[in-house]
């Protein structure tokens, strides 16, 4: 079998003072994200002689006649998958006055792409933040 | 301990409210400063309870469970007369909280605290992957059982043969998180009389608390695998004193650790697929033939004591001699209770033992040559784990004659037992030494280059019992160089080759040794038979060797740093690595992996930074697969 996992992760990030006391910021982080199983190649092998492994099951499958055989694995094309898309983006402004006073505003995107769900289920989800305070110096 | 946390948190913090306000009169003198912070975060919408297992953002982050949440900061620092003082808080939700302080007299004494507190969301195994061999009577499709654990379900032509795998989940409409905390304290005094002096006490407290999900498993709840919610509760404490002493070219330090770890967490319990009444088969489940609940998902308390000696000797300007050596002792505590025999060693505490000892010489012979050579020994024992078992003899007619199933399991009352004792000793009993060396000349005022060399030899104590080699000896070679091209360009070169003779490997891990598959014969026969067990129709016939463990390892870096102008800077890295393992029956063990990125940061003007970055990650293995039978 081969098991594989591969990432791309791409980031940018802008810093900009537009004025001397007003600072602009934005990041980006992107990934892709993959990882499972395959290439199954087992020969057939399926117990004999034992009164329960050995049963003859064709009459309720005939395409898996051994109720215990291996290879019925190899049907599964991929196995553990997981695939995923990932964006983190962020954007904040402050601003600072003369008297200490500061305003601070930030904008947060998490959007998670749960493109292959396993035993977890979808874990995928897009949510958001904003978060705003004001600041006093001194 | 959260209170007195809090208590002391707060009392820091208003100290330095209070400090704010003295030296608010005092402001043209500028020897303090601050900020306050005041605010509050909005979440548009909120996590459903699908997302409660979110993975990217929210996994760390409480603050997606509600609207609105406050943000609460603030810091202060203050400096006068050989006084420093500095305070820090940040509270958003009372699971998202940062705390941290400093105060310095005169650098005599330096106190230093740091909290911080998070929540993790965990995973929900729905366990939909367990449905193999439970056909329900039409073929329609695989039968979950849902969160009945009812046997009754289970009859007929639901299960044809034995062989079923499925699974309960007791919890199904849980979600699982742990808030972590953590608190960190260090003060240190410097003796002024004694200037090379240095005492420090440290230490660290973390707390665990919540819910996760939690597995059954024994003998027969490995195929039918039961979930459940379990409440945690788990401490941790470290005390660490130290002292640091340095007199003319001779540095030593000596350091204690002191660490308890405490669980008081929920005790779980099951009674295997609702057996009650049914103590006939429920008694066959584990080897103290007593019926009822059968324990599982237990964290023992335990401690750990470590003591370390590190000198550093200045021999000249050019010659430097380093050596620490390091004990430590890990105790496992709960050893008595009603469930003996899935803990252990019967009355006694387990104990691990190891010792360390590391030293190095450096020599730097001129300002184009310079050399390490070194040295580690390494051994660790432990206790062994005694098992007793107290085993039921084989009801009349078994295995020869013809038993039926109201015999085989016939009320335990009437049953004749013998005891059964057994010895596993622990797999990490080993010593090992390695000895090694690096030379790096630069040839040039750009160009460096680097020769490294180190062997080590493993030797493990329980080898026979756990089916693993002896003795492993390691060789590893590295040469590098450093390449300053210009004052713009710079190169990092590096290659690194392993040899390891034997690699850690499972002898006995598959069925044949050339690596097909042999012919399972099944259990033998006997069906009611006591000593039936997978040995030796399954564990008998696995002879052949296995590993993830490399026998060759080659792993080559480059790495580029590119600042063209001022205002660009630009890196580059590539690394790949090729590990082998023929010394295994059947197909090669091989592993690919390539790491590679390119990043920069632009500045076309004193206000504007642009910068982004690239990485590609890429690692795969080639191996061969054993498939367990599971024969109920």
């Amino acid at each position: 079998m081969d098991y594989r996992t591969e990432a791309h992760t791409l980031n940018a990030n802008i810093a900009y003072s537009i004025l001397p006391r007003w600072n602009i910021s934005t990041n980006v982080a992107f990934t892709i994200g993959h990882g499972n199983i395959t290439d199954l190649d087992f020969a057939s092998m399926y117990p004999t002689g034992d009164a329960k492994l050995d049963l003859d099951v064709s009459a309720v499958n005939p395409d898996m006649p051994h109720l215990y055989d291996v290879a019925y694995l190899n049907g599964m094309d991929k196995y553990s998958d997981l695939d995923y898309k990932e964006v983190d983006f962020s954007i904040g402004t402050s601003y600072q006055m003369d008297n200490g006073i500061g305003l601070n505003l930030n904008y947060y995107l998490y959007y998670f792409d749960d493109e292959d769900p396993y035993v977890y289920r979808d874990q995928g989800s897009t949510t958001q933040m904003l978060m705003g305070y004001v600041s006093y110096s001194f | 301990m959260r209170k007195i946390t809090v208590f002391i948190l707060t009392a820091i913090f208003a100290l330095a409210i209070a400090g704010a306000g003295v030296v608010c009169a005092e402001k043209d003198g500028k020897w303090y400063s601050g900020k306050l912070e005041v605010g509050a975060t909005a979440i548009p919408e909120k996590l459903d309870s699908r997302e409660s297992g979110a993975k990217g953002g929210p996994e760390y982050n409480s603050l997606f469970d509600k609207r609105w949440t406050s943000y609460l900061g603030g810091n202060i620092e203050a400096m006068r007369d050989g006084f420093a003082f500095s305070a820090n808080a940040l509270y958003r939700d009372v699971y998202e909280q940062d705390y941290s302080g400093m105060v310095s007299l005169k650098r005599v004494i330096n106190f230093k605290t740091d909290y911080s507190r998070f929540y993790h969301r965990l995973d929900h195994d729905y366990m939909d992957n367990l449905n193999a061999h439970i056909f329900p009577p039409a073929s329609t499709g695989w039968k979950n059982w849902g969160s009945s654990p009812d046997l009754a379900g289970i009859s007929g032509g639901k299960t044809i043969g034995s062989a079923n795998v499925y699974h309960t989940d007791l919890a199904a409409d849980k979600f699982f998180g742990i808030a972590r905390a953590e608190w960190k304290n260090k003060v240190d005094f410097n003796i002024p009389l004694l200037p090379g002096l240095k005492l420090t006490f440290n230490h660290r407290f973390e707390e665990r608390k919540g819910d996760k999900q939690v597995m059954s498993n024994s003998k027969c709840l490995a195929c039918h695998i039961v979930s459940d919610s379990q409440n945690i509760h788990e401490t941790t404490n470290d005390y660490s004193p130290k002292a640091s002493l340095r007199i003319g070219t001779l540095a030593m330090e000596f350091s204690y650790m002191h660490r308890e770890f405490d669980t008081r967490n929920e005790d779980m319990a099951i009674v295997y697929n609702g057996l009650k009444g049914k103590e006939l088969f429920m008694n066959r489940l584990q080897y103290d033939n007593t019926t009822g609940e059968l324990p599982f998902s237990r964290t023992p308390d335990s401690t750990k004591d470590s003591f370390k000696g590190k000198i550093r000797w200045d021999l000249n300007a050019h010659n430097t001699f380093t050596a620490n050596y390091i004990y430590s002792q890990n105790t496992n505590q709960t050893v008595d209770g009603a469930y003996d025999i899935l803990m252990g060693k019967f009355g006694d505490e387990i104990d691990l033992h190891s010792n360390i000892v590391n030293a190095k010489f450096h020599s730097k012979v001129n300002r184009a040559f310079s050399f390490n050579i070194f040295g580690r020994y390494q051994d660790l024992n432990n206790d062994s784990v005694d098992i007793k078992k107290n085993v039921r003899t084989n009801p009349p007619g078994a295995p020869g004659g013809a038993v039926t199933l109201a015999e085989g399991y016939i009320d335990h009352s009437g049953w004749s037992y013998f005891e059964e004792e057994e010895s596993r000793p622990s797999g990490y009993d080993s010593n090992a030494y390695l000895v090694g060396t690096d030379l790096t000349w630069r040839i040039t005022r750009g160009l460096k280059f680097k020769f490294g060399y180190e062997f080590q030899r493993e030797k493990r104590d329980n080898y026979q019992h756990h089916h693993v080699p002896r003795s492993t000896k390691e060789h590893r070679l590295s040469l590098a160089s450093d390449w300053h091209v210009n004052h713009s360009l710079k190169f990092d070169f590096d290659y690194r080759f392993e040899y390891v003779d034997d690699p850690y490997v499972l002898k006995d891990a598959e069925c044949t040794p050339d690596g097909s598959y042999g012919v399972y014969s099944g259990l033998p026969a006997g069906l009611y038979d006591v000593e039936r067990a997978y040995a030796p129709a399954i564990y008998d016939e696995r002879t052949a060797a296995r590993s993830n463990m490399p026998e060759y390892v080659h792993e080559i870096m480059v790495k580029s740093h590119w600042h063209p102008v001022q205002s660009l800077s630009t890196n580059f890295h590539v690394k790949y690595r090729y590990a082998k393992n023929s010394d295994v029956d059947g197909r090669d063990w091989k592993q690919n992996m390539v790491m590679a990125g390119l990043g920069g940061v632009y500045m076309p003007v004193k206000d504007l930074v642009l910068s982004a970055g690239y990485t590609y990650m890429y690692d795969s293995y080639d191996s061969q697969y054993c498939i367990a039978i599971y024969d109920g």
